[in-house]
């Protein structure tokens, strides 16, 4: 099981920078998850991996070794295309020992491999057809065979349930996660999807332009985000934001904003040694409640989108220029242009630099 | 990566060999010999500067020989392209049955020119020939197509529209092809007749088309030889002595390489300059094909 | 629908039928004209009004042209010349599209740039000094000197290129992550994906090289190695008056293009599509 240590990546095309400075290590036998909006650079780490573009400086290393300026056929690296790449004019069984074929590996042995991938992911019956002549999941599984057809140093998914109809891709991702239960072997899986990301991955890797906003897992991003950015991006519907001035007044924390004011007990607490003057809060739409307006609330607005998802539902409300998103839960779905107020529960509100978008503290309970 | 750069090269080493010795090289071989009295093949060439050239601009032969060419190409280009965007027009219009005629306008296009030539000598004979015998019925007394220096060329080029029409037909309906549907529909809905649809939206957008069959249609009708070579020799009285024929005469029968090798750069400069200046023309259009 | 505009759009096809029919027949006429014209006897041709169908069909014609003029061997010459190009074509130009297309070597684009131009160059610039050198290097008369200078254009690269351009890139990358190399690559994968392409390069070399003319009039002394178009013209030259003669000689060189035409013509279509040609 392979140590992948990528160390400050850079690749620049032109003058576009597709990666900056990109650090990362993964562990032998975890399922790491690349996820950023399009454009973020992450299938670029991932081609860069697998040799098919050329740094333009850092290094890669596998198991102690460098392997920067090894050609891709050398790096043992098997690759899950978005597309598949199928060869079309070969069936499932010559695209699945297409790579022993080149080696020149008996067919005796080319065989039994074959037939046993073939089992696995399913597709025993599939072997004489062409690509053409397979459906999306069916594809989807070849290229997955043809990935596991020998011990690669690490897998190298970009986003491969992307042309999946929903349903499928919910089935399939969890099929991966079995095969990497199966063959715990170095898996690097890049989506934009941060549902996917959630679900699938060991440890996520969140990126935006080029860069690394944060590593961690699953849980570490959702309830401490390191920036503005991942906070925004993990989580659906996203973070709440509300811009806001401090105050510190004996213990507590005063956030002031246009028509409304929140107040967190830092008692205790290590506050950053200077607290910049504008602040944003973070508050995800699971976290907020609607409440009476005698309750203990945090600002009221009015309901402008009911979105009904049946077991729940989103209601937005705008206040002056903010809006804000609440998942409500039961209770009466309030109606459109009616004021209503909200409250959020206790050790759930983050706090933001305006200025970098670096978490300053995070209320714990 | 690098392996593949080394690839790169290997791949295109054979075309580009080809391409230095078979292209590249001539230019300048063509330049080198247009310098010298070279005669017969292996014979001593002796260095003359730039006479051929002088010698050239005093060449009434080879003047009537440009202005026959240019007559050619004003002649047929300009008319098969009308003719044939004409019935590419037509034929593209919905429950026409455009496979059947597309072949038959295609097939005069691959077939050989000299059977072609020949064939056309035979029409154009003047007493049993095909086409006097259908302007007879039509009361008309046509001449002798071919040895009458009034309508050899006319001859010929008439024979030139009949072969390369169908080319064109399939160029303009490949353009017609990608004139998406919805955009007639919209002019439909906007109450657009034929008329106005054929001028408002089809031939605007088959302006690419056109640019690239205008530029090709020149360089080609300044190449003309072989109807030339088989049907009139250049006759009568050096009525369709066109330009490539006048230069293969030159070198390859009378072997005056050297002055030839000055005619051929001549021409050269004129396609060269006639394309460069319709491309400028047409900068927009052209820039559409650049892909 | 009204029964006005019914009417109009009838009349409006109708009268597209009958320009395209009147126009086809225009195309078929001379084809016509020569089939019936090499089953007739000498002297049967100076009639008037002309015979669109012959009383007698003398096959006597064809095998007097035969028996005049070495067609058989003309055949094969061309034959021969035709498929050497057409393979030459075929394996050079699609390297070179491929190079051109994905590696992306440095300097590439002045390369390619250099073929473009090539493809404004007429062949009548470059035919005396290429004739030059064939002499000089005695494939004048040979099958050398018929081929060689036909084996690679700078169209046929330019149409390959366009072709791989549009293939999917992750193909070969896969190939990549599997250990091919840049040969196995082209051999196994790119090649016989680019077979659509092919077909239409090859038509089009095939036909081209079998119906050229000016480059093997040039190249050939000997009857022995005349091409097909070279014979004709010189049946021709032999057999002035004898109209029957001559086109039975022009339909014995015509039948098999037409035939192979017939036979490979949707590639022609697709081969105007594939130069991207855009409306």
């Amino acid at each position: 099981m392979a140590v992948i240590e990528l160390h400050n990546i850079s690749k620049y095309y032109g003058k576009i920078t597709a990666v900056e400075d990109f650090s990362l290590k993964v562990n032998g036998g975890e399922f790491i998850v690349l996820v950023g909006p399009s454009g973020c650079g992450k299938t670029t780490i991932l081609r860069l991996l697998a040799g098919l573009t050329e740094l333009s400086s850092g290094k890669i290393i596998v198991d102690g070794t460098e392997i920067s300026q090894l050609p891709a056929g050398q790096r043992n690296m098997a690759m899950v295309f978005q597309n598949y790449a199928l060869f079309p004019h070969m069936t499932v069984e010559g695209n699945l020992s297409f790579g022993m074929r080149l080696r020149r590996v008996p067919k005796r042995i080319r065989d039994k491999k074959v037939r046993e991938i073939a089992q696995i992911l399913r597709i025993d019956d599939l072997l004489n057809r062409y690509p053409r002549e397979l459906s999306g999941g069916q594809k989807q599984r070849v290229a997955l065979g043809r990935a596991l057809m020998r011990e690669p140093t690490a897998f190298l998914l970009d986003e491969p349930l992307s042309n999946l109809d929903p349903a499928l891709r919910v089935a399939m991702r969890a099929e991966i996660c079995e095969i990497h239960n199966r063959f715990p072997i170095t898996t690097v899986y890049v989506t934009h999807d941060q549902v996917e990301a959630m679900t699938m991955g060991n440890r996520i890797a969140v990126m935006d332009k080029g860069k690394l906003m944060q590593v961690g897992e699953p849980k570490e991003l959702y309830w401490k985000p390191e920036n503005l950015f991942t906070a925004c991006f993990i989580g659906s519907p996203a973070m709440n934001t509300l811009p806001a001035n401090v105050d510190v007044a004996n213990d507590e924390l005063i956030l002031r904003g246009n028509g409304y004011e929140w107040r967190l007990n830092i008692k205790d607490r290590q506050l950053p040694p200077s607290l910049p003057k504008r602040v944003v809060i973070g508050i995800r739409p699971e976290h907020l409640r609607i409440v009476s307006e005698y309750e203990d609330k945090i600002l009221g607005g009015r309901v402008v989108l009911v979105e009904e998802l049946g077991r729940e539902e989103v209601v937005h409300l705008k206040h002056n220029e903010v809006t804000l998103r609440v998942i409500s839960t039961g209770g009466r779905k309030p109606n459109i242009d009616e004021i209503v107020f909200v409250s959020a529960e206790r050790g759930t509100v983050h706090l933001f630099e305006e200025q970098t978008g670096r978490r300053l503290l995070t209320e714990t309970l | 990566m690098k392996a593949e750069r080394t690839w790169g090269y290997l791949f295109v080493l054979p075309a580009f060999a080809h391409l230095l010795i078979f292209a590249v090289w001539p230019i300048f071989f063509v330049s080198y010999m247009s310098l010298f009295k070279w005669e017969l093949l292996g014979g001593k060439a002796d260095f003359i500067g730039f006479t051929n050239f002088l010698r050239l601009t005093q060449d009434t032969a080879f003047f009537n020989a440009l202005k026959n060419s240019l007559i050619f190409t004003l002649g047929t280009v300009p008319i098969s392209l009308v003719i044939s965007l004409a019935l590419a027009s037509i034929m593209a219009r919905p429950a026409i049955a455009t496979h059947l005629f597309r072949t038959v306008y295609f097939l005069p296009v691959v077939t050989s020119t000299v059977a072609v030539a020949m064939v056309f000598s035979w029409i154009y004979h003047p007493e049993f020939g095909l086409l006097n015998y259908g302007l007879r019925l039509f009361g008309v007394k046509g001449p002798n197509w071919l040895g009458d220096p009034r309508f050899a060329l006319f001859a010929l080029m008439l024979m030139t529209i009949w072969k390369g029409l169908g080319y064109q037909v399939v160029i303009y309906l490949a353009g017609l092809s990608t004139i998406p549907n919805e955009i007639y529909e919209a002019a439909e809905i906007e109450g657009i007749n034929p008329w106005q649809r054929f001028w408002y939206i089809t031939f605007p957008l088959l302006k690419p088309t056109t640019a690239f069959l205008a530029v090709t249609g020149v360089i080609g009708s300044f190449q003309v030889f072989t109807s030339v070579y088989t049907m009139t020799e250049g006759g009568p009285l050096r009525s369709t002595d066109v330009v490539v024929y006048h230069i293969f005469r030159n070198a390859f029968e009378r072997f005056h390489l050297g002055y030839a090798s000055a005619q051929a750069l001549f021409l050269f400069a004129i396609i060269l300059g006639a394309t460069l200046l319709q491309v400028r023309l047409l900068r927009k259009e052209v820039a559409q094909l650049a892909c | 629908m009204p029964v006005e505009v019914q009417v109009g759009r009838l009349i409006s096809k109708a009268l597209c039928y009958i320009v395209l029919v009147f126009g086809g027949i225009l195309m078929v006429l001379p084809f016509w004209w020569m089939f019936v014209t090499s089953f007739k006897l000498p002297e049967e041709v100076f009639t008037f009004p002309p015979d669109f169908f012959p009383s007698v069909w003398h096959w006597g014609n064809y095998l007097e042209v035969v028996k005049a003029v070495p067609f058989g061997r003309f055949f094969l010459n061309t034959f021969i010349v035709s498929s050497v190009v057409t393979v030459g074509n075929l394996l050079l130009c699609s390297m070179a599209g491929y190079a051109f297309a994905r590696l992306k070597f440095s300097g590439w684009e002045l390369i390619f740039w250099l073929f473009l131009a090539s493809m404004m160059i007429p062949g009548q610039v470059t035919m005396i000094p290429v004739f030059v050198l064939m002499a000089k290097l005695g494939w004048i008369d040979t099958y050398l000197g018929l081929t060689v200078p036909g084996l690679v254009g700078a169209y046929g690269i330019f149409l390959m290129r366009q072709y791989f351009l549009s293939l999917p890139i992750d193909l070969e990358n896969a190939a990549r992550c599997e250990g091919a190399t840049e040969w196995q690559i082209f051999c196994h994968i790119m090649f016989p994906l680019a077979r659509p392409a092919l077909a239409v390069l090859g038509v089009f070399t095939f036909m081209g090289a079998w119906t050229d003319f000016l480059w093997p009039l040039l190249m050939t002394n000997s009857m022995n190695m005349r091409t097909l178009e070279v014979g004709l013209s010189v049946f021709r030259s032999q057999y002035t008056v004898n109209w029957p003669l001559q086109m039975a000689g022009s339909m014995i060189i015509q039948t098999p293009i037409i035939i192979l035409f017939l036979l490979t013509q949707k590639y022609f279509t697709r081969g105007i599509a594939l130069t991207g040609i855009k409306g």
